[in-house]
């Protein structure tokens, strides 16, 4: 009940209760009452316009990285003796210093203006409206107004360095780049020899193999390193991700950003695949302004309820067949025949699994029963992933307690013909 | 200090209307205006903001069953407007927390104990006028002057409640 509504009912009261028993001077205790809302009516502040500017001294910043926000509001109106000021802010913001709220007197063509600090956790936050509320001095009459403003805010996940991942896709692009492409010409690696050509380095001259055959001179050809095709799939599924209160996906997020940091920052041509309440698509490209972009969609997303995971779909337009596919999953053994299927269509995988079996125990009191389970699950899980090594997938399980870039240090700077599937932990 | 201000007026308040209880030979009443006056103390330093108006509402309920009663009129009356000022400041100092201290605090301060100020005085002194003024009416007139006011009254709160 606002003021205004408890003092007429007061007064009313008053009045009823006076008639009803014949007490002047009842009667007469309404009359202070009533005055109170007289002046309350009296020095209603006419005709509230206020004009509202936002201005945020970054629209995009890292999960944890504080944003400072001005506002400053014009009063293009009648004077207002007290105005209540808000911004209202997303749930998932907190304020790291200053308030969101204040309370002024604004005259006719002042300007107010205050600034705060805020953070956040990862996402999209739209930032538009200050809740304004006009009173007059005894807070009687009340004029809530919203004030529009412009202002949107990303925050993005924080993104790992990640010095090299080694892929090895069977298609590659004609840029080049640092992923052997299976050809013969310049490079680091060595790749084949081949009787000398006319324009071939004397350097690249095989003199050992020349002196063992003298009727003719051999040169050694490098493999040439391409850029490639990448495509990350998201898994963003609320079966595989949510486990009670708790969720990993955001342990997925951040994997997912410094992948495509690594493979952005190598030349590679990057698309996102999000799998979750539906399917959004990041088109492929190249260079850090995709890298923006796939870091502004990875902060917009959420995990949900989506159907099984047999419906994922690459378009070969995007990503043809024999390019590279990078699973951000804790997965399921129902992911079988998905992650197969794409093996089968000449897809090569990786697959960077968060490990979900670590992730729940660590979350649940410790017992006999706890840890017997987590024994038969933790066993399931290790197959599932060896069947996925025996069909030539390349995995990676990330145990969510260990900090992920010396995972990958370990797990993905080496290359994949050394790893051959499962790392040494499973 | 506005709410200090405000827990003093609120248990000042509650005393009037004890004492003149007290005085009038009603202890029930008075012990009931002692639990309004804990209870509503309690309230102000739990930061409770919805106690002030159940607080004033049960002070003036005590107040017009002591006029009914006859009690001490001079006490009822101080103790009902005392109640009035106690909660307008309460919920004006919560207001006034989301200042952070600034020099806009003093001139928004400065401007409602003005205008609480005049209020007080203007209410006091009809309070004095209506209690000395003796007019013979009829009771059409009676009649007539009740529905005007609930009518001035209905229109006022009108007003008021438009905005919100």
């Amino acid at each position: 009940m606002s003021r205004a509504q408890f003092l007429s009912v007061l007064s009313f009261l008053l009045i009823i209760s006076g008639l009803a028993v014949g007490d002047a001077r009842i009667l007469v205790m309404g009359l202070p009452v009533a005055l109170f809302l007289l002046a309350g009516a009296w020095h209603a502040p006419h005709g509230v316009r206020l004009v509202a500017d936002r201005q945020l001294s970054a629209e995009r910043i890292f999960s944890g990285d504080p944003v400072t926000v001005r506002i400053r509001i014009r009063n293009e109106g009648c004077d207002i003796k007290e105005l209540s000021l808000e911004d209202v802010l997303p749930d998932r913001l907190e304020l790291v210093e200053g308030s969101n709220r204040r309370i002024t007197q604004l005259k006719r063509g002042e300007t107010f203006e205050w600034s705060y600090t805020l953070t956040g956790k990862r996402g999209y936050f739209m930032l538009h409206a200050v809740k304004a509320v006009a009173r007059e001095p005894l807070g009687l009459s009340v004029s809530p107004i919203i004030l529009p403003t412009d202002g949107q805010l990303f925050i993005v996940p924080p993104v790992l360095r990640l010095k090299r991942i080694s892929i090895r896709p069977r298609r590659t692009r004609i840029y080049s780049g640092t992923i052997p492409a299976r050809q013969g010409g310049s490079g680091v690696e060595f790749f084949d020899v081949r009787e000398y050509q006319t324009g071939d380095s004397p350097r690249a001259i095989n003199w050992r193999l020349s002196a063992r055959h003298p009727q003719a001179v051999y040169s050694n050809q490098y493999d040439q390193e391409r850029v490639a095709d990448v495509g990350i799939i998201l898994d963003g599924r609320r079966r595989t991700t949510e486990f009670g209160a708790v969720s990993i996906f955001e342990h997925s997020v951040m994997a997912t950003a410094a992948l495509v940091d690594a493979f952005i920052s190598a030349g590679n041509r990057v698309g996102l695949l999000f799998y979750g309440k539906q399917i959004h698509w990041t088109m492929p490209g190249y260079g850090k302004i995709q890298g923006e972009k796939i870091l502004h969609s990875l902060s917009k997303l959420e995990p949900g309820e989506s159907q099984v995971f047999n419906e994922l779909f690459i378009p070969p337009r995007l990503f043809p067949s024999k390019s590279q596919l990078v699973l951000v999953s804790p997965l399921t053994p129902d992911d079988f025949p998905a992650l197969s299927g794409l093996r089968s269509k000449g897809y090569s995988l990786l697959v960077v699994s968060p490990d979900p079996v670590s992730f729940e125990a660590s979350s649940l009191p410790s017992s006999e029963a706890v840890s017997l389970a987590q024994r038969i699950i933790r066993l399931k899980y290790t197959l599932f992933l060896r069947r996925l090594k025996g069909i030539g997938i390349q995995v990676v399980r990330w145990d969510v307690s260990q900090p992920f870039e010396s995972v990958a240090r370990r797990e993905m700077e080496r290359s994949p013909v050394m790893l051959r599937g499962v790392s040494n932990q499973v | 200090m506005i709410r200090s201000i405000a827990i003093v007026l609120s248990v000042l308040a509650s005393g009037c209307v004890g004492s003149a209880c007290l005085a009038g030979g009603q202890p029930w009443l008075a012990i009931i205006a002692f639990a309004i006056a804990i209870i509503w103390v309690f309230g102000h330093l739990k930061r409770w903001g919805w106690v002030h108006s159940p607080a004033v509402l049960c002070i003036f309920i005590l107040l017009s069953l002591g006029l009914f009663l006859k009690l001490s009129t001079g006490l009822l009356f101080t103790s009902g407007f005392l109640a009035l000022i106690g909660w307008d400041l309460s919920d004006f100092s919560s207001r006034l927390e989301l200042s952070k201290g600034e020099e806009h605090a003093q001139n928004l301060i400065k401007d409602h104990f003005l205008h609480l100020g005049i209020n007080v005085i203007a209410g006091v002194g009809l309070v004095l006028l209506a209690l000395n003024l003796h007019l013979r009416l009829t009771l059409g007139a009676l009649i007539g002057l009740s529905i005007l006011s609930v009518w001035g009254l209905g229109r006022l709160v009108f007003r008021l409640l438009k905005k919100e």
